[in-house]
C-alpha cells in the first residue's frame, strides 16, 4: 500500500547540522517549497477562482478585487515565481532522469541556468500582464 | 512494494504534460489579471482554454498529491502524524478533483 510510509529509500536531510551548506541543496529544497506553495496556496485559489467565475459571478468580482490589492498581488507574485521555479527546476530533474547533466560542474551550471530561466519566465509573465 | 515503477513513471509523465500546461496557466493568469466577469468567462469558455484549464487542474492536483505525499514520507517522523497528513492531502486533492468535475461539466459541455 502506498499509504505505508518509508517503503522506498527516503531522501536525507540536506540542511541543518548534517551537511555543509551548498547552493545545490538550497536550490533543491526551494523546489519542494515552491511545490508546497503551489499546492497549499495556488491550487485552492485557482480552483475557487474558476468555481466563482462559473457559478458565482459576485464572488468572482470580489476575488478580482482582492487579487488587485497588495495581499493579492503578493500571493500572485508567489504563484508566478513558484510556477517559474518549479517548472525550470522540473525540466532540470527530467533531464537528470534520462541520465544527463549529472557531473558535479554540470549540476552547478544547470542550477544557475535554471535560476536565469526562472527570472526570465517571471519577467515575461509580468510583461504579458502589463 | 507494488506499483513503485508505475508511480515513478506517472510522476514523470505528469511533469512532462505540465510543462506546456503551466506555461498556459501563466499566460492565462497574466491575460486575466483585473479582467471583468464577462471577459474572463468568454476567455475560459473558449474550448481550448476550457480544455487546458481542466487538464491543468486535474493533472496539477494529481502531481501535487504525489509530491506532498513524497515530502511527508521524507520529512515527517513517526507513524500517526504522517498518516494523518497523507489522509488530509488525499482528501484535499480529491475535493479539488470533484470541484474540477463540476467545472468541466459547465465549461466543456455547458451542463
Amino acid at each position: 500500500m502506498s499509504s505505508k510510509p518509508h517503503q522506498r529509500p527516503i531522501s536525507p536531510y540536506m540542511l541543518g547540522p548534517y551537511y555543509r551548506f551548498q547552493i545545490t541543496s538550497l536550490l533543491s529544497i526551494t523546489s519542494r517549497l515552491t511545490g508546497v506553495y503551489l499546492t497549499v496556496v495556488t491550487a485552492p485559489l485557482a480552483i475557487i477562482w474558476l468555481l466563482a467565475l462559473v457559478f458565482a459571478p459576485d464572488v468572482f468580482v470580489a476575488m478580482q478585487g482582492f487579487l488587485s490589492g497588495w495581499v493579492g498581488k503578493l500571493l500572485a507574485f508567489g504563484t508566478v515565481f513558484s510556477v517559474a521555479y518549479h517548472l525550470a527546476n522540473g525540466v532540470r530533474h527530467l533531464a537528470w532522469d534520462t541520465g544527463r547533466f549529472f557531473s558535479k560542474p554540470q549540476i552547478r551550471q544547470t542550477g544557475y541556468l535554471m535560476l536565469v530561466a526562472t527570472a526570465l519566465i517571471t519577467v515575461l509573465t509580468y510583461w504579458v500582464a502589463a | 512494494m507494488s506499483g513503485t515503477i508505475e508511480q515513478w513513471w506517472m510522476q514523470r509523465l505528469s511533469s512532462l504534460v505540465l510543462i506546456p500546461l503551466s506555461l498556459w496557466f501563466l499566460w492565462a493568469g497574466a491575460s486575466l489579471a483585473g479582467a471583468d466577469h464577462a471577459a474572463a468567462l468568454a476567455f475560459m469558455q473558449h474550448p481550448l482554454n476550457a480544455l487546458a484549464a481542466v487538464l491543468m487542474t486535474t493533472i496539477g492536483l494529481y502531481h501535487a498529491q504525489a509530491g506532498i505525499l513524497t515530502i511527508v514520507e521524507d520529512y515527517v517522523p513517526g507513524n500517526a502524524l504522517p498518516k494523518f497528513l497523507m489522509l488530509i492531502t488525499r482528501l484535499g486533492c480529491g475535493l479539488g478533483m470533484l470541484a474540477v468535475l463540476g467545472l468541466a461539466a459547465k465549461l466543456l459541455f455547458g451542463a
